[in-house]
C-alpha cells in the first residue's frame, strides 16, 4: 500500500504554512548549498579530501585569471544557493549546515525568511511479508508501476491534499538585510555571468540565492506570480 | 460515442474560410477558475446559458483548499495541476467570462479557437459544432508566461480583451504560439 500522493510547493505553504497575509515572494529549493568558507569544502565537509590540494590549485587559478582563459577544466556547475563568511561557524554556514541535512525549500515572504520543510509522515505499518516467487514477483510489479507512473495520481472528485510543511527555522526583520540581485563573477560556475540575490547576516556572513541569468522561469525558484517569457527564448 | 471513438476535425478544414489561418487551439485538461468583480471561485461556475456536452467530463481531481476557497495571491492558482485556466473580469458580462462559461460546460470536448479573423469555443470533432463566435480584433494582446512549480516547468499563454478580461490557459508550446497570434494578427 503507497502512501497517497500529496502536492509540496507554494501551495502547500500556502495551506498549512502560511499566514492569511503574508505574500510569498519567492522559495528556493534547498538542495546542496556550496560553502565559500574557509576550512571548509565547496559541500561543506571539514578536512582534506584525496586530491584536495590540486583542486584548491584549481580554484586559486580560477581566481586568478581571466574568463577567456581555458584552464582545461570544466567550471563547476552553479549552485542554487552559496554560503560564504569567515569561518564554518559563521551565521550563513550554520543555517546551511541545517538546510542541507533534509530537503525542504528556502521562502522569503513579505514577513519572514525561513528554511521550510515537510512535517515527517508517520511510519506507515509494516507490509505483511509476502514469500515465495509469486509474492515477489507482485513486489518487484508494484515497484515497476511505481516507478512508470510516478507514483500514485491524485483521486478523481476529492481535493488535491498537500504535505503539511513545519519552519525549520526563520529569521524576521533585524536578523538579516537583503542586500539585491548582483552578479558574481568568481569563482566561474558553468553559468558565465550568474545573478544571486544577497543576504547578509548580522555577523557579515551571506546566504546568495541563484536567480538567473536570462529571461523565462528562474531555474531552482517557485514563485506565487506567472513570470513572462521571451518569445524568441527557447529555454 | 467514446471519447476513443471520436473523429476530430481540423479546424483549419472544417471551420476557416478561404484565406483564414488557425492561429492557435487550446482544450482544457482541467478545470477554470475565474476572479469576477473580486469573487474567486474554482473550479468556475458558468453564468451564461450554455449548450450541453454530450458527454459527462473526464474524471479530474478537485482544486486544494487554497484554491478553492480563494485563499492564495497573485497567480498561485497556477502551482494547482487541477487547474488548467483562469478568467479575470471586473464583471460577468466580459467576454473571458463567457469563453470560461463555455470551456467549463464543455470540458473534455469544447476547444478554444484563434484564427486570423475569429474568436471561437467549438466541439471539434465531427459534428463539427460552433458553440460560440466572436471577431478576433476581441484580442488586443496575447503573450507568453512561466512559471515552475513543485515538479516541473508550466508555460501559460494570456489573452487580453478589448473589454479588459482575460484569460489565461496552460500552453505547453506558449513561446511558439504567442508569436504565432502577435504575428497572424499583427500586435
Amino acid at each position: 500500500m503507497t502512501e497517497p500522493r500529496r502536492l509540496g510547493g507554494i501551495l502547500a505553504l500556502r495551506e498549512t504554512w502560511c499566514r492569511p497575509d503574508e505574500k510569498i515572494l519567492w522559495c528556493c529549493d534547498g538542495a546542496k548549498p556550496r560553502f565559500d568558507v574557509p576550512k571548509a569544502n565547496p559541500d561543506g565537509t571539514t578536512g582534506r579530501k584525496p586530491g584536495s590540494a590540486i583542486m584548491g590549485a584549481i580554484a586559486v587559478a580560477d581566481f586568478l585569471i581571466s574568463d577567456d582563459a581555458d584552464t582545461g577544466n570544466g567550471p563547476p556547475t552553479t549552485p542554487a544557493v552559496i554560503a560564504s563568511g569567515p569561518n564554518v561557524h559563521c551565521e550563513a554556514a550554520r543555517l546551511a549546515y541545517t538546510a542541507a541535512a533534509e530537503p525542504g525549500l528556502w521562502v522569503l515572504t513579505s514577513q519572514r525568511f525561513a528554511y521550510v520543510a515537510p512535517v515527517p509522515a508517520p511510519e506507515p505499518p509494516p507490509l505483511p511479508q509476502e514469500r515465495g516467487l509469486l509474492g515477489k514477483l507482485r513486489s518487484k510489479a508494484e515497484s515497476v508501476r511505481t516507478f512508470v507512473t510516478g507514483g500514485p495520481g491524485f483521486t478523481a472528485g476529492e481535493p488535491i491534499p498537500v504535505r503539511a510543511q513545519r519552519s525549520v527555522f526563520e529569521l524576521h526583520g533585524g536578523q538579516f538585510t537583503a542586500a539585491g540581485a548582483a552578479i558574481r563573477e568568481r569563482p566561474r560556475f558553468t553559468d558565465p555571468k550568474p545573478v544571486f540575490e544577497k543576504f547578509v547576516f548580522t555577523d557579515g556572513s551571506t546566504l546568495e540565492f541563484h536567480t538567473g541569468p536570462g529571461g523565462g522561469v528562474p531555474r531552482h525558484r517557485l514563485t506565487g506570480r506567472l513570470l513572462p517569457l521571451d518569445e524568441q527564448d527557447k529555454g | 460515442m467514446t471519447a476513443a471513438q471520436r473523429i476530430e476535425l481540423d479546424p483549419q478544414l472544417a471551420w476557416c474560410h478561404p484565406g483564414e489561418q488557425l492561429l492557435a487551439r487550446a482544450r482544457p485538461a482541467g478545470h477554470i477558475g475565474s476572479t469576477i468583480a473580486g469573487e474567486t471561485t474554482a473550479p468556475h461556475r458558468p453564468r451564461t446559458t450554455t449548450p450541453e456536452a454530450t458527454e459527462p467530463p473526464p474524471p479530474a481531481p478537485l482544486p486544494t483548499k487554497a484554491v478553492a476557497e480563494g485563499r492564495f495571491h497573485d497567480d498561485e492558482w497556477a502551482h494547482d495541476p487541477s487547474i488548467w485556466g483562469w478568467a479575470y473580469a471586473d464583471e460577468p458580462g466580459r467576454l473571458a467570462v463567457r469563453l470560461a462559461d463555455l470551456l467549463t460546460a464543455g470540458r473534455g470536448e469544447a476547444t478554444l479557437l484563434i484564427s486570423s479573423r475569429r474568436l471561437a469555443v467549438a466541439r471539434t470533432h465531427q459534428p463539427f459544432t460552433v458553440w460560440f463566435e466572436a471577431d478576433v480584433r476581441h484580442v488586443r494582446a496575447v503573450r507568453p508566461f512561466g512559471l515552475l512549480t513543485a515538479d516541473r516547468s508550466l508555460d501559460f499563454l494570456r489573452a487580453d480583451f478589448a473589454d479588459g478580461s482575460a484569460l489565461v490557459w496552460n500552453a505547453p508550446r506558449a513561446r511558439k504560439e504567442a508569436k504565432t497570434v502577435r504575428v497572424g494578427l499583427g500586435l
